[in-house]
């Protein structure tokens, strides 16, 4: 694969063409030294501790901007590199405090390192040396940043990292660097802070202790710590964190970079995000209750009160009467172990992970006949698109390294972005082509107009695409109602503009389509999943991945945590492989899906549940009937780590660990799996989930002994695709995909059969269901530091409408449907089209759920100032 | 509004001289210098508008540039090198002599608006130190009779 060799200190080393001499020698082996080099941004030779000797050149040259050419002899080790190495120390230490003793990069510092490795033990500077004061007050010179990022100018050596990870990778432009010479700050722009999703990455590149983190600072001694890896469980993007701990405590987490996935960055929401688990509020012991009031006892206690009730109500009405909810956040392990506990131990197949969601499950084998899966596609497929359609998503919100990914094939090489959303997002700010913004529920006319246009186009190649010249005529007859002005008259989007995004469509090689939380959420998300499998067919090349809601949504689905399917994503008539696993039968009585278990929990069908990490009462779209139907259950048991909204209703709680107590593995949107080591011993009296329902299943009647998730992952490795590792010990860095066979083949074109949303006259407000910046899932609200960023919910509405209604930012506004009401804080979006309301989901002050209808296709509320 | 129309139209024809719009920004900070005789966060706000760069990029650019003062400065703006071939012949002493005749601080305006005094690095003039820059002029080979004589000079000028 190498172009040619050049000698590097006596050895021949391989270059591929373009490479630098740094990126050669390293791949090589040999070690060169940098501070402003960072593998993933462009070299910009700053602080030329890299130099090295190359022989026929007069003048040493910076390594890592020099690109590497046939026959070169570089010395990297040469006393005269060694000198110009140590002048180079000597000049960035001529002004850098003697600060290691009270550091916190001490024992990590890069310039600590070279120093000691390299440096002279004594300095030709007498002069005082250069100190920006902060506080004529005080010896530190601290400065706060941003909510959670504090600068020491004295140590800054002027690298640039921070500034260029902001503005190449993040395209953001809250940090910057003033002035020049020792003079230079590094500073957010006048009255701003740095407080951008990214933010924290900053501080992990920084080379020495000029940036650093208020979680870190002045507790914990870097060589002191122990680290583990693990996998972010806050969004599908599964990055990898480091965990690093000090006497079983955690004091922060860093990137473990992967070059599948993140790069080495991580958004501020993992970084920051594991603060919850040492949250106050955790439940510490099981709870049961008692004359009305949960009251905290003991686990045998608690597992007794199950057994006993449990019993009585099997008695009555056999395992049907039971049903589980399970969230997407936990492990495979933990997935797999507890619809086995349904399905085996306590004979029911009501069990679910869409507690969230009010449309029917679509069942198993009609999602891949119907080709409206995610097709098999990976990071870096994205970047080799040359246009990338962002559709029905906020994906700097809500897949943040994603987001990084598609900013990255802007950087690189000139990618085009589609942005086709019900509201402007950020990511349109700085790296979309071109913006549409469609009327909320029209999505698939949308699509539908787009490819009408498409073929239109002179450019359109009908021998490109493989569908025959009648099957396009049919189908644009079929969706005539879709196209033009008729279409664009639905969805409130120009012709015009339809007509460019079309001529890109037409002209792209290689499209990545990335379908977002408005299509996942809506209740018609299936047709809008063969729209998008549609517009697939009409590109000579589009890969679609529609992005799972939770970090392991895409394991809960594949593990059988939905009521119809196996594990491995088996059919019913694979069922006597489970049995036999299982040392017994399991019951054909047909599973119930979310909506089929809150309908006979109505009924009286069902009169028991486990609720595993799941909270159905904040989260189901019906949040009065939620409640309604969870009152009438005589037992309740919850498993999960805090009290949620769901637990309030619970007759056991048993306290549950988080994922840095656990180990296990996760599956992310590419369906890479990726294991996850424990970070530290559970607290509290909280248990693993696998010993939990290891527990529970033995008292209940089976024992699998399988209480560690290490257990668990054997047998369920049988249900994995053929070569999967079948211990964790098997489990390399990169993971691995457990791709499906049915994904990337194109469906059958499907006509399109549209019914518009119905408009009441009274309810004139759509009601938008998103994430807040820097705020996921109710964990984050636990999180201070998080809560740092955006510390509470608000109501989003156009200027417009702010105008309407007589509304300033901040002034208390009530948004009220059919079903409820909620009350928050007015906050004025520019751009953003009026009629619409946008409310961030899972504050536990604003329950948007309230305001929604489990029949609605589409949600309308009405607003008012208060 | 700041920055007048003719200023905004001349910077949005200087940026279509370069392949890169970034390029503009130092030309364009010249624009606004020369109309107003300081910056400020505001104009860099308007230049990034009509160049569509990030209001960062022009700040970090501004800032990097002794020319780009964020203060407003006499009309005639006095800068006296203090590197080391006009520090070996006495322009510490001038700075300070100017300064007292002037009765000013450094950088500071005199009353009747007319001088700013600042001191600068080397302006590639050694060979004729110790000598000072003037608004865009060279004033070389300096004494103190003949600094004595400029400023009479630009006094009578106004
Ligand atoms: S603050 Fe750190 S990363 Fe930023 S320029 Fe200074 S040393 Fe480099
Ligand atoms: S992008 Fe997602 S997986 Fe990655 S760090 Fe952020 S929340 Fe975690
Ligand atoms: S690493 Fe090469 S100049 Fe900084
Ligand atoms: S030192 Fe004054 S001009 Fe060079």
């Amino acid at each position: 694969m190498s172009d040619f060799n050049i000698t590097v200190n006596g050895q021949q080393v391989p270059v591929t063409k373009g490479q630098t001499v740094l990126q050669a020698s390293l791949a090589a082996g040999i070690d060169i030294p940098v501070f402003c080099w960072h593998a993933q941004l462009v070299p910009v030779g700053a602080c030329r501790i890299c130099l090295v000797e190359i022989e026929k050149l007069p003048k040493l040259q910076v390594a890592c901007a020099t690109i590497a050419s046939e026959g070169m002899i570089v010395h990297t080790d040469s006393p005269k590199t060694i000198k110009a190495r140590q002048g180079v120390l000597e000049f960035i230490l001529a002004h850098h405090p003697l600060d290691c003793p009270t550091c916190d990069k001490g024992g990590e510092c890069d310039l600590q390192n070279l120093t000691f490795k390299y440096g002279l033990d004594y300095s030709r500077q007498h002069e005082p040396k250069h100190r920006v004061i902060v506080d004529a007050n005080s010896t530190f010179d601290d400065l706060l940043i941003g909510p959670e990022i504090i600068r020491n100018q004295n140590r800054c050596i002027h690298c640039y990292r921070c500034t260029r990870i902001v503005d190449e990778i993040a395209f953001e432009d809250d940090l910057g660097a003033y002035q020049r010479g020792y003079h230079t700050e590094i500073l957010p722009p006048p009255g701003r802070e740095i407080r951008n999703l990214y933010s924290g990455n900053v501080v992990e590149y920084c080379p020495v202790g000029a940036l650093t983190n208020d979680d870190w600072r002045y507790k914990v001694r870097v060589w002191l710590t122990k680290q583990t890896n693990v996998i972010c469980p806050h969004c599908p993007d599964g990055c990898n964190l480091k965990l690093w701990t000090f006497h079983n405590k955690l004091f922060r987490a860093t990137s473990n970079a992967n070059e599948n996935i993140d790069n080495g960055f991580l958004c501020d929401i993992g970084r920051y995000g594991y603060r919850y688990v040492a949250s106050a509020d955790r439940i510490k012991r099981p709870m049961v209750r008692r004359a009305g009031e949960l009251v905290e006892t003991g686990w045998e206690e608690a597992l007794t009160f199950i057994k006993k009730q449990t019993d009585d109500i099997k008695s009555k009405l056999s395992g049907s009467g039971f049903f589980g909810f399970i969230g997407d956040i936990r492990t495979n392990e933990e997935i797999y172990a507890f619809q086995r506990l349904l399905r085996r131990v306590i004979g029911s197949n009501n069990i679910d992970h869409r507690f969230h969601r009010r449309r029917r499950l679509t069942p198993g084998e009609e999602v891949i006949s119907r080709g409206i899966e995610s097709d098999n596609a990976e990071y870096k497929d994205i970047e080799n698109a040359d246009v990338i359609i962002v559709l029905g998503s906020d994906l700097h919100s809500e897949n943040p390294i994603t987001s990084l990914r598609v900013k990255r094939a802007v950087k690189r090489h000139n990618a085009k972005v589609i942005l086709l959303n019900p509201l402007p997002t950020p990511l349109g700010k700085r790296t979309a082509t071109v913006e549409v913004i469609y009327k909320q529920g029209t999505a698939a006319v949308l699509l539908h107009s787009l490819i009408d246009a498409m073929v239109d186009l002179n450019q359109f190649d009908a021998s490109a695409v493989k569908l025959s010249a009648a099957d396009i005529a049919d189908f644009r007859k079929a969706n005539a109602a879709y196209s033009g002005v008729k279409g664009s008259e639905i969805t409130g989007v120009d012709v015009s503009l339809v007509a460019r995004v079309a001529e890109m469509l037409a002209a792209a090689q290689n499209v990545f389509i990335l379908a977002g939380s408005y299509i996942e959420r809506d209740p018609l998300r299936d047709s809008l999943h063969l729209a998008v499998a549609n517009l697939q067919s009409f590109c000579k090349s589009a890969r679609k991945i529609f992005l799972p809601p939770d970090s392991n949504s895409v394991g809960a689905a594949f593990l059988g945590a939905e009521p119809t399917v196996l594990p491995g994503r088996q059919s019913w008539a694979k069922k006597a492989v489970c049995e036999d696993l299982w040392h017994g039968p399991i019951s054909d009585a047909p599973g119930k899906d979310t909506i089929g278990i809150l309908e006979a929990i109505d009924e009286d069908e069902i009169e028991c549940g486990f609720v595993f990490n799941a909270d159905p009462v904040r989260l189901f779209p019906d949040g009065e009937y939620v409640r309604s139907v969870m009152e009438k259950l005589k037992l309740l048991v919850v498993i999960d780590s805090f009290m949620t909204d769901t637990a309030r209703f619970a007759d056991v709680i048993l306290p549950l660990s988080t994922f840095a107590e656990i180990e296990g593995t996760r599956v992310n949107w590419e369906k890479r799996m990726q294991y996850s080591q424990r970070a530290i011993p559970p607290l509290h009296e909280s248990k693993p989930g696998c010993q939990i329902i290891e527990l529970l299943a033995d008292r209940l009647g089976v024992r699998f002994n399988q209480p560690n998730p290490a257990d668990v992952y054997q047998e369920m490795a049988k249900f994995l695709p053929t070569g999967a590792p079948t211990i964790y010990a098997g489990i390399g860095k990169d993971g691995f995909l457990i791709r499906s066979v049915a994904a990337n083949k194109p469906g059958k074109l499907a006509d399109l059969r549209f019914v518009a949303p119905a408009i009441d006259t009274e309810y004139r407000f759509f009601l938008l269901v998103g994430n807040a910046d820097h705020h996921r899932g109710a964990l984050t609200e636990r999180n201070e530091t998080l809560m740092k960023f955006t510390s509470e919910p608000f109501v989003g509405i156009s200027e417009a409408d702010a105008t309407d209604l007589a509304v300033s930012d901040g002034d208390l506004v009530k948004v009220e449907s059919k079903y409820g009401r909620v009350v928050g804080k007015a906050m004025i979006l520019r751009d953003f089209p009026s009629r619409r309301v946008l409310l961030p989901e899972n504050f536990g002050e604003m329950s948007t759920n309230v305001l929604m209808g489990r029949q609605d296709k589409i949600d309308l509320v009405r607003l008012a100032k208060m | 509004m700041i920055l007048s129309d003719s200023a905004k139209l001349q910077i949005s024809q200087t940026a279509t001289r370069y392949p890169k719009v970034r390029s503009a920004i130092l030309p364009a900070l010249h624009v606004a210098y020369e109309e107003h005789g300081y910056l400020s966060d505001q104009m860099y706000e308007e230049i990034a508008q009509v160049l569509g760069v990030k209001f960062i990029e022009v700040a970090e650019a501004a800032s990097f540039y002794t020319m780009f003062p964020k203060a407003k400065r006499g009309k005639y703006l006095i800068q006296v090198c203090r590197n080391i071939s006009c520090a070996l012949l006495g322009s510490h002493h001038l700075t300070t002599y100017l300064l007292d005749k002037l009765n000013v601080g450094l950088g500071e305006i005199t009353a009747d608006g007319l001088f700013t005094v600042v001191e600068a690095e080397c302006l590639g003039s050694c060979t004729t130190a110790p000598m000072m820059q003037v608004n865009a002029h060279y004033y070389e080979n300096l004494t103190v009779e003949k600094v004595d004589r400029l400023i009479e000079e630009f006094r009578s000028q106004k």
